[in-house]
């Protein structure tokens, strides 16, 4: 391999040599061993994601006990559902109203809930989001297709700290005869970052497998 | 610091991108990444404000033209070699090594040792708490005016250029949080005080150029305010929640 110059597939980019010299370099010392790297990647795309928030959501939605738990504690709320670790170790939720659209970003790094929401993507990380966001909410949020009124209080949190902040959405018009399983097909992971709304009965899938992106 | 990575308010920054069903990890070297993260994380390799700065020490233009994995790579880079886990020279030639032998990294068919195994799931399913019990009283309460210090620290800071100098109300005391600026500097000096959420309208912070009935909540400090009591400036929130 890598002698047939022109066929052979391409080279490693420089990332991926990054990657694999810091890997094997781990894997010699002793922090890394057999599968353990998989894993944690197995674990990051299936088992931890937006819905497990969505599970709290729409908990939230059909219990007012469970919704006064949710805003007065949220990081042990969230642990009766057995949702917590490494980055949500300090929850704070903060509902949207009739008055108040609450937004969240992370201006200096990428501060994001993983256990509550999984992974950030990447318009989160990248800077036109945290740049803009902070200065013009409006403008952002009607690019996600989320337009409100000027009477509506944009409020933007900026987790600068080790809280992390989960966004409550308002229960949609028309689910009142809804379980609280189908509710959960409601509960996106961009309304629960506060950039969209969550979705309307009319727009829902059903039979995904997680919460709609 | 005041680096490139403080980008709140900045302008010309370019259209937001959303990705349609977006992977968790566009390519596998993300995921290793990732993985390599939790593993430096699980041995105690850094804390969070030390990767931070690391991350916050790239050279500016690299930071901008650079993804957030990428960026991952420089701190642990960085840092591993810093804390003695390896050289530049070994790094140098494990380098080589990936570029030259394009087969999977050895040992992955080998079990992962229970310990270890025990040890980042731990990580995982816990994480680290950064709250501390602090003897002292808070020096702030919900309700306060406060203004966000104008310092300017050439170290690791969670005070945002964009609130610096402004005027705000503290609208949630979060109770006492190990302190970032002493924290990165890698010396384990955790330096705990309280940290609140204070609110400041638009105007406060984009003067003419906010937008209506827009506020932003920021988590500072205590060392990064003072009091604005007796201020005249001190602009009044309207709250409807």
């Amino acid at each position: 391999m890598g002698t047939d110059h022109g066929h052979h597939p391409a080279e490693l980019s420089e990332a991926e040599a990054r990657a694999k010299a810091l890997e094997s370099l781990l894997r010699e010392r002793g922090l890394v061993a057999g599968d353990l790297i998989d894993r944690v990647i197995e674990r990051y795309t299936t088992d931890i994601g937006p819905l497990n928030g969505a599970r709290a959501v729409a908990r939230a939605w059909v219990d007012d006990d469970y919704r006064a738990r949710l805003l007065a504690d949220a990081t042990a709320a969230l642990q009766e559902l057995e949702i917590g670790g490494m980055q949500g170790e300090h929850m704070v939720a903060v509902p949207n109203t009739d008055t108040v659209h609450n937004v969240v970003v992370c201006t200096l790094c990428s501060c994001y809930p993983w256990p509550v929401l999984g992974l950030p993507p990447r318009w989160y990380k990248d800077a036109p989001y945290r740049s803009r966001v902070v200065r013009e909410p409006r403008a952002v949020l009607n690019e996600f297709g989320t337009t409100l009124s000027d009477d509506v209080e944009v409020r933007v949190w900026d987790s600068s700290a080790e809280l992390r902040y989960l966004v409550l959405p308002q229960r949609p018009a028309g689910t009142d005869d809804w379980t609280e399983e189908q509710l959960r097909e409601l509960v996106t992971r961009d309304s629960m970052i506060g950039v969209t709304k969550a979705v309307g009965p009319h727009q829902a899938t059903f039979g995904s497998d997680g919460a709609q992106t | 610091m005041n680096g490139v990575h403080d980008m709140g308010g900045s302008h010309q920054v370019g259209a937001i991108a959303p990705e349609p069903d977006e992977p968790v990890f566009h390519e596998r070297w993300e995921g290793v990444t990732f993985g390599v993260q939790v593993a430096g994380a699980t041995a105690g390799y850094w804390t969070s404000d030390e990767y931070r700065f690391a991350i916050e020490q790239m050279p500016p233009a690299e930071y901008l033209s650079t993804s957030y994995f990428e960026h991952w790579l420089s701190a642990m880079e960085k840092i591993f070699i810093a804390k003695g886990l390896f050289t530049q020279e070994e790094y140098r030639r494990a380098l080589d090594a990936a570029r030259a032998d394009r087969s999977p990294a050895a040992g992955e068919a080998e079990p992962v040792p229970p310990e270890l195994l025990e040890a980042v799931g731990n990580v995982i399913a816990q994480g680290g708490l950064c709250s501390r019990d602090v003897p002292q009283a808070p020096r702030f309460h919900v309700g306060d005016a406060v203004q966000a210090r104008r310092d300017a620290p050439s170290g690791h800071t969670r005070l945002a250029r964009y609130v610096r100098g402004a005027t705000g109300e503290i609208v949630m005391s979060h109770g006492a949080f190990v302190f970032p600026d002493t924290l990165a500097e890698g010396r384990g000096v955790e330096r705990p005080q309280y940290v609140y959420a204070v609110r400041f309208v638009g105007t406060e912070l984009w003067g003419r150029d906010a937008e209506p009935g827009t506020t932003f909540t920021i988590d500072l400090w205590e060392s990064y305010l003072q009091s604005a009591r007796g201020s005249t400036s001190s602009p009044t929130i309207t709250n409807r929640g």
